[in-house]
């Protein structure tokens, strides 16, 4: 194992050195997701400042009830204007962002009855908005009409009513959503991760001309390969965790205030799961390295080992829908399936669900595909014709 | 006489190639070096220099034949076979982003030096080879000159009986190049055995105590500079080369 051990600190201290991998491996995945929040974020904030300053114009035009007006010019989310041209036209071209048409129904209903055309154009953000914020105050107009009518006629305004009950703690909640993503998340960060290594190791190495300096050291193939692994998934496995840390950061910090009604969710990972989020980037890291390894035994340059490890990374991408799936409705057969089992018991785990059963199948399965893929990287080294593949 | 460091016997590698069939690259080829030795195998390019080399360093595998470094088997043995030579060769680059310090540990510890001997060992050659000054800086900001020194030093930290050296000097300036033939005689005089292949004849003459003449995968002649001189009634090495080499066409 000491033998191992030097051939590791090797590769890794080669690897951070390398400026490229820790940009691709170990810096990306801690900023990706922070970053990404902290824009759309900005990008909200923006718009909504932009739209308080200029908020979208509609026209009106025709009889509309002089208390709809009203209610309509009231209301600051957007500016209304009386016009006397085409109002279609208007907003067609982008004068206005929406109109109000008042059409004159023949035989009123009701007192102050009214039939209004609301138009837009949805293929412009600005007007899709405006006719959102426009039909909201007509509903609201007509509700509270609705309900006049009836209390002077001493009736209830409403035949029923709904009154939701979530039995779900905000801390269950906040739970809920960090399953759905997290895992998600930590599986791409981990392909990310070990993509860069696994290529840098080989193609790079025989680019560089140091692979046939590798293969003349004094020790065994098996030695050789090994560490090459486990450089490859350290790397993958950091890649994973700092990816948890940046996108749990995130969450806390940014993500509710940008969902909606989020405010009082605690978006974090429970302390308790902590174990068991290291134990699923372990396992993924390991698998996802041995299985990055194998393509790029075929590499001659590191542009091809890009190119002959971009199928395992679409790959990879499969199995994040089991993230999405019912945390305890899922059969035990998926234990079985790469990568989604190590998905679900971590987003089950996080949901507060244990399975004992599914767990040890997972590990199980897992590592018996690690240990396939790895003894047959080491065939394909012990193969001259792939060990020498690009020599001159 | 000493015993052989290095024995081979009748060792051939073929290739399968697409379009070409089965290419034999080196053709039954056997020799001796001896420790305190240098064996030179001189042959243009393709003649089979580095196919015999890298057969003997255990990157490839013979496709028949033997040989053996030190009583290890290049088959059976391919693990202390590597641990008992050192390789050096235009394809065996350095770990760029490691100091030449960092380098010469690692090839330490890798080749098996007992822990408590590596610093000292380590101290010596950055003494030797003049690299004290840069030992701190990363091998890939180094001149080639600087970086062939790493090189060679790199190749005998784990104080090898038996170094196999091929075309080391490609690619060097005139000054680099002898500096880097002279640490190899150095080496010679303290008993090493020394595989060295080159087509530069110049180097061959210098250098080897005996020279190998390989074309085409075959050895056509392996003996001293002054046997090969009589064998063919030429004095320059080039005529006594294309003298095999023509002979061997008829």
């Amino acid at each position: 194992m000491r033998e191992v051990w030097i051939l590791y600190v090797r590769e890794l201290r080669c690897a951070l050195r390398e400026r490229n991998l820790v940009v691709s491996s170990l810096l990306l995945p801690l900023i990706l997701y922070p970053l990404m929040l902290w824009l759309l974020s900005l990008a909200l904030t923006l718009s909504e400042g932009q739209e308080e300053r200029n908020p979208p114009r509609i026209a009106v035009v025709g009889a509309i009830p002089a208390a709809l007006e009203s209610a309509l010019r009231e209301d600051e989310r957007f500016e209304l204007e009386r016009v006397d041209t085409d109002p279609a036209a208007g907003v067609g071209a982008g004068d206005w962002d929406g109109a109000v048409i008042g059409v004159p129904l023949e035989v009123p209903r009701l007192e102050g009855d009214a039939k209004v055309e609301l138009v837009f154009d949805s293929s412009r953000s600005r007007s899709a908005s405006a006719k959102e914020h426009v039909r909201a105050r007509l509903l609201d107009y007509r509700s509270e009409r609705l309900g006049a009518w009836l209390e002077a006629r001493g009736t209830s305004a409403t035949p029923f009513e709904i009154e939701p009950r979530n039995l779900a703690t905000d801390r269950e909640m906040g739970w809920f959503i960090v399953s759905l993503t997290v895992p998600a998340t930590m599986l791409v960060m981990v392909g990310l991760g070990a993509t860069y290594p696994a290529i840098d190791t080989i193609a790079g190495e025989r680019e560089r001309s140091t692979w046939e300096t590798s293969l003349t050291l004094g020790c065994s193939r098996f030695s050789l390969a090994f560490a090459k692994y486990l450089y490859v998934a350290t790397i993958a496995a950091s890649a994973g965790l700092l990816n948890v840390i940046g996108i749990t950061l995130s969450l806390y910090g940014l993500a509710s205030s940008l969902l909606e009604g989020a405010g009082t969710l605690e978006l974090a990972i429970p302390w308790s799961a902590l174990p068991i989020v290291v134990i699923c980037d372990l396992v993924l890291a390991a698998m996802v390295a041995a299985l990055m390894l194998v393509p790029v035994m075929f590499a001659r340059t590191f542009r091809e080992g890009q190119s002959s490890t971009a199928p395992v990374t679409m790959l990879l991408v499969l199995p994040v829908v089991a993230a999405t799936m019912p945390a305890g409705e899922v059969g035990l057969a998926f234990a079985l399936v790469p990568a989604a089992n190590v998905l679900l018991v971590f987003s089950q785990v996080l949901q507060g669900i244990v399975r004992p059963g599914f767990i040890a199948l997972t590990l199980v399965s897992c590592l018996a595909l690690t240990l396939a893929v790895l003894l047959v990287s080491t065939a394909m080294l012990r193969r001259e014709a792939l060990r020498m593949r690009g020599a001159r | 006489m000493t015993a052989a460091a290095v024995a081979v016997e009748r060792l051939r590698k073929t290739f399968e190639e697409a379009g070409r069939g089965t290419v034999v690259a080196v053709d039954e080829v056997s020799f001796e070096c001896r420790p305190g030795e240098v064996l030179g195998l001189l042959g243009v390019n393709g003649a089979g220099k580095t196919t015999t080399l890298r057969m003997l360093s255990t990157v490839l595998r013979p496709t028949s034949g033997s040989a053996t470094i030190l009583g290890h088997d290049l088959v059976r043995a391919p693990a202390s076979v590597r641990a008992s030579i050192g390789f050096l060769s235009a394809s065996t680059a350095l770990y760029g982003r490691l100091t030449p310090a960092e380098t010469l540990r690692f090839f330490a510890e890798v080749n098996g030096v007992p822990r408590a001997e590596v610093n000292a060992r380590v101290d010596k050659l950055l003494h030797r080879f003049e690299l004290e000054a840069v030992k701190h800086t990363q091998v890939e900001k180094l001149s080639s000159g600087m970086r062939q020194r790493v090189s060679i030093a790199r190749t005998i930290v784990h104080d090898p009986r038996v170094l196999i050296i091929d075309e080391p000097t490609v690619g060097l300036d005139v000054l680099a190049a002898a500096s880097l033939l002279e640490a190899i005689s150095g080496l010679r005089d303290e008993g090493k055995a020394i595989l060295f292949s080159t087509h530069i004849m110049s180097e061959a003459e210098k250098l080897c105590d005996r020279i190998a003449i390989l074309n085409e995968g075959k050895i056509l002649a392996c003996a001293t500079l002054a046997e090969h001189r009589a064998s063919v009634g030429l004095h320059y090495l080039e005529d006594v080369f294309l003298s095999y080499v023509r002979e061997a066409k008829r």
